[in-house]
């Protein structure tokens, strides 16, 4: 049986050399504890510190690939789930909302200047603000803050939020801008095309919204010990 | 005629395992109801009676993949001395097993017949 040092050291070795994400120390810690204790049992006269260092270069090996898999299980995990979620606003009864945005697009082409529409886009990041204050959207700030050590799901869903998120809100700000400052034409098919594509924007963002505020509330629910 | 010999043994058995991984674990987590990694490395040594060693890189991609496409569910619990996931099959991963069950066993039946030609002429 192995003591508690032992293990330490099994759990610093993870650590500091396979991995600093808490998610994926729990599950190397105890399957490596697992194996040197079988190990242990199957030649009982050697000594731990020997055993642990023949097997270190082995598991270091193994295990980079396994963690690699891993991120594109959970990219592929949340990216299937926007899909669904996104695929939910052309079906009932989300898709009246779909309809809405595009009826409000045509109109807003028909009856204004684009360019006054875009000019007002320079909103599009408070708007996206807004989507977030509501109380199940809180556990964003609250993952964020009482995170006590490094998750490999947080930083999936970190990533993908930030490449999901700036395109459209660059995309619009910095055509915003642009119009406000005058100073460089914009050829009236950017706007048009910016137009119409606000609809699918602001789906594609309340899509992954749901998702993104569903995987903090999973991750809070299953490592309760990785946050204060 | 010795090198083709050598050949067809050393096409080794993992490689025909390779594909039944999946019902296998399946299999075992619906009999069990929830394990952790280690512990299906060696309920799957067990089963096959040591045919079968799976390793770290070959069981940890398959559970998060099985996670990741909603058929399993993890609990994480601390047994003491560290913290241990453990692995069960959600409703999704039920059916999933069932499935899975009855398709190994059409394979088996199919083995059968591919082995023991016999059966399917008498038939």
């Amino acid at each position: 049986m192995i003591n508690k040092t032992q293990i330490e050291t099994i759990q610093l070795f993870c650590k500091n050399e396979i991995s600093p994400y808490y998610d994926v120390q729990i599950e190397v810690t105890d399957h490596l504890v697992n194996d040197m204790e079988m190990a242990m049992q199957e030649n009982p006269d050697t000594d731990f510190s020997i055993l642990f260092e023949q097997r270190k270069k082995h598991w270091k090996a193994e295990w980079k690939e396994i963690i690699a898999a891993q991120s594109k299980s959970l990219l592929k995990n949340y990216t299937t789930k926007l899909n669904h979620a996104f695929i939910e606003y052309f079906t009932l009864p989300k898709i009246a909302l779909t309809l809405l945005l595009v009826a409000l697009v045509v109109y807003i082409d028909k009856s204004f200047k684009t360019e006054s529409f875009i000019k007002a886009s320079i909103h599009l990041p408070n708007i996206i603000n807004a989507f977030f204050l509501y109380k199940k959207a809180n556990i964003i700030y609250y993952n964020r803050r009482d995170k006590r050590f490094k998750l490999l799901t947080y930083n999936v869903i970190y990533w993908l939020n930030l490449v999901i998120f700036l395109p459209a809100i660059l995309f619009y700000f910095t055509l915003s801008m642009l119009l406000i400052d005058g100073s460089i034409s914009i050829h009236p098919s950017i706007y048009q095309t910016a137009l119409y594509l606000f609809p699918l924007a602001i789906i594609t963002l309340l899509a992954w919204k749901k998702v993104y505020i569903n995987a903090h509330i999973d991750l809070r629910a299953k490592y309760q010990q990785a946050f204060a | 005629m010795h090198k083709k010999i050598m050949y067809y043994c050393v096409m080794n058995k993992s490689s025909l395992y390779k594909g039944l991984l999946e019902p296998i674990i399946l299999k075992l987590l619906k009999d069990e109801q929830r394990m952790y990694g280690y512990q299906i490395t060696q309920a799957v040594k067990t089963l096959t009676a040591g045919e079968l060693n799976i390793t770290e890189g070959a069981l940890y991609p398959l559970l998060h993949r099985l996670e990741a496409n909603g058929l399993l569910t993890v609990e994480i619990e601390n047994i003491g001395n560290r913290m241990r996931k453990y692995y069960s099959l959600t409703k999704t991963g039920k059916k999933e097993t069932n499935f899975a069950i009855e398709a190994l066993k059409n394979f088996a039946q199919t083995l059968q017949l591919i082995t023991n030609p016999t059966l399917a002429s008498n038939d």
